[in-house]
């Protein structure tokens, strides 16, 4: 995902172009749900937070500054998004005397379910990052403030987990 | 690694859900001051906007009409330069000379323009400045020779006469550039009307300046992108093996530059393989099930100390894979990777001190076919770029097309900079502004005028 490609189509969309959102949801929708889904790790309250994410996007457009990190500014709503859904939860929970958290409900996918068992939070996100979102692996380490190369290797053992999991099943 | 990876993207589109009607109709926020998630709250509100805004309308078209360009704040006009070296781009400006965007115009300028950091480096700088740092990127990448007498950069610029001291400063830019690299380069400017700048710049015909403005901010940067549009993925596919240069070449040399790295890696896997298969068979493993590797009775609970054989052999192991960890950066982390590992070597249909040689003997077909093979294998022995891997996959889509494009011209810029690099970092002294006026003085001497000058060049 090409980050002046993004750039672009939130320019179009700030002047009203709602062909360029939809464009933007496509090209976007996969990185944005798995970005979620890794704070989640539940589709129903991950397919609510994603739309609300659009929804922000289009209601705050005026708020994005062409030409900057438009890739970052997405993910920022994302994650302030998951967070505040994961507060919601804890409250709950609070409210209603709950001991347990809310079950996580397992997705019909393979490698998502093969990430979600072998890979920390952390690793599945420079995995997100990198893969869908086309970060390079010093980018993700200047967003973590840790060093290119512990991206690199965090990357390339959470890979090794992954495909050693695949191919167990 | 490729193979999850499209697993991984195809589940995604499954279960990734449609925008919902409600985020499809709600309005995009134009800047007003109710904004709230509630689709409903938002849309009253641009109603109950509405007379106001076409009373706003009616007003500017008032003030337009009435020629009022006075009163139009100088950084909401716009400026055009082109600029020509082979590659050339287009810039937008606003009033004041700062870039708004930058466009490819032909496909040697996509290779440069590609590099995220100098598209981001441009935009946004004062136009003298972005012209000279193009400039300057299209030297280190060898598109213009500083060593050699006589090359030549044309920038024409489309604008009104309040803006013409921006193409002299454009010019004077350049000029410092190339004395203070000591680079007898020509500069040859030029200020041209609409359809002249879109005949310059690859751009269909346009009306206005604004117009082609507003073309060079919001259509894609690179050639090669606007061309896929509409294309099948037959098409898209030939192009990108095109872009490519020789695909197969590709391929193989990239596995060429790290063969030996790959033969000891497949050495030293075999010696961790065969210390494994040890451990395995060694009668003193204290595992009584099938899970016998290292890896498994390292996990095993309540075992305090290994009988001194096979401790010994056990710490054999730790030392071996903790060696390969440093020498290629590769975990070899349970039984699986190693046996994988293992594999994709003996795969490989001949042994590697002859690889070198018949990699170079395959047809692209082959070299194809055994991509998987090969980016296995680079990637066990620590020297797989995963750009590599990555483009061994003909893209199915415009949207992979563009970004393998992308990767690709990346990658060609990378090559072309460092082959360049001596060329470029050559000492020159620097020359006088005096010398050089000189130079120019002779050129035109000779040739009539810059113009000329420059038709000549380009014969």
């Amino acid at each position: 995902m090409d980050e002046r490609q993004i750039d672009k189509l939130l320019t179009r969309i700030s002047t009203g172009d709602n062909e360029a959102f939809e464009e933007l949801y496509e090209k976007t929708k996969r990185g944005v749900f798995s970005f979620v889904y890794s704070y989640l790790d539940n589709y129903a309250s991950t397919e609510d937070v994603m739309q609300t994410v659009y929804l922000k996007i289009k209601l705050n457009i005026d708020k994005y500054k062409q030409g900057t990190n438009g890739r970052a500014w997405m993910l920022q709503i994302a994650k302030n998004l998951a967070l505040n859904e994961l507060k919601r939860r804890k409250n709950a929970e609070y409210n209603d005397g709950l001991i347990s958290s809310e079950p996580t409900v397992a997705l019909s996918g393979e490698v998502t379910d093969t990430m979600r068992r072998t890979l920390t939070v952390e690793e599945r996100q420079i995995v997100i990052l990198h893969v869908l979102w086309g970060y390079k692996h010093r980018e993700i380490a200047k967003e973590l403030g840790v060093p290119t190369g512990t991206v690199t290797s965090k990357y390339k053992r959470s890979v090794s987990k992954m495909q050693a999991a695949l191919k167990e099943v | 690694m490729k193979n999850w990876k499209k697993a991984w993207l195809k589940e995604l589109d499954n279960i990734t859900p449609e925008l919902s009607d409600e985020v499809k109709s709600a309005p995009i926020s134009m800047g007003e001051d109710t904004i709230s998630f509630d689709g409903e709250t938002a849309v009253k509100s641009r109603k109950i906007q509405k007379p106001l805004v076409l009373v706003l309308v009616a007003v500017f078209l008032c003030l337009a009409i009435l020629g009022t360009v006075f009163l139009i704040p100088k950084n909401q006009r716009v400026c055009l330069f082109s600029v020509e070296i082979n590659p050339s781009v287009s810039f937008s400006t606003d009033g004041n000379g700062v870039v708004t965007g930058v466009r490819a115009s032909n496909r040697d300028a996509d290779v440069l323009l590609s590099s995220k950091e100098i598209t981001e480096n441009l935009v946004g700088k004062n136009i003298g400045d972005a012209v000279k740092l193009y400039v300057d990127y299209a030297a280190q990448a060898g598109y213009i020779d500083l060593n050699e007498i006589g090359s030549a950069v044309r920038v024409s610029g489309c604008l009104d006469k309040k803006a013409e001291k921006l193409l002299l400063d454009v010019s004077d830019s350049l000029k410092k550039y190339f004395t203070s690299k000591g680079a007898y380069s020509v500069v040859v400017t030029d200020k041209v009307d609409v359809k002249e700048f879109c005949s310059r710049s690859g751009i269909s015909q346009a009306s206005s300046v604004e117009e082609v403005s507003r073309n060079i901010i919001s259509s894609e940067t690179l050639v090669l992108v606007r061309e896929a549009s509409g294309m099948s993925k037959e098409q898209l596919q030939n192009q990108y093996k095109s872009l490519i240069g020789d695909f197969g070449e590709y391929i193989k040399n990239n596995l060429k530059a790290n063969i030996e790295i790959v033969k000891q890696s497949a050495e030293d896997i075999k010696k961790i393989y065969d210390l494994n298969e040890e451990i395995e068979l060694h009668e003193n493993n204290p595992s009584y099930i099938s899970l016998k590797d290292y890896w498994s009775v390292k996990l095993l609970p309540f075992i305090s100390e290994y009988e001194e054989s096979f401790g010994n052999l056990m710490a054999r192991m730790e030392t071996s894979l903790a060696d390969y960890h440093d020498k290629y950066g590769v975990e070899i982390s349970n039984v699986l990777v190693l046996k994988s590992a293992k594999l994709n070597f003996d795969k490989l249909p001949v042994p590697l001190d002859e690889l070198s040689i018949w990699v170079d003997g395959l047809s692209e077909s082959m070299a194809e076919a055994l991509s998987e093979i090969l980016s296995d294998v680079m990637e066990i022995a620590g020297v797989l770029d995963e750009r590599f891997a990555e483009l061994l996959e003909l893209p199915t889509t415009v949207a992979e097309y563009v970004e393998k494009t992308a990767a690709v011209l990346q990658d060609k810029l990378e090559k072309r900079i460092s082959a360049n690099s001596e060329s470029y970092h050559k000492l020159r002294d620097e020359i006088s502004f005096s010398d050089y006026d000189n130079y120019v003085s002779e050129l035109i001497a000779e040739y009539g005028s810059l113009d000329d000058y420059w038709f000549a060049t380009k014969k």
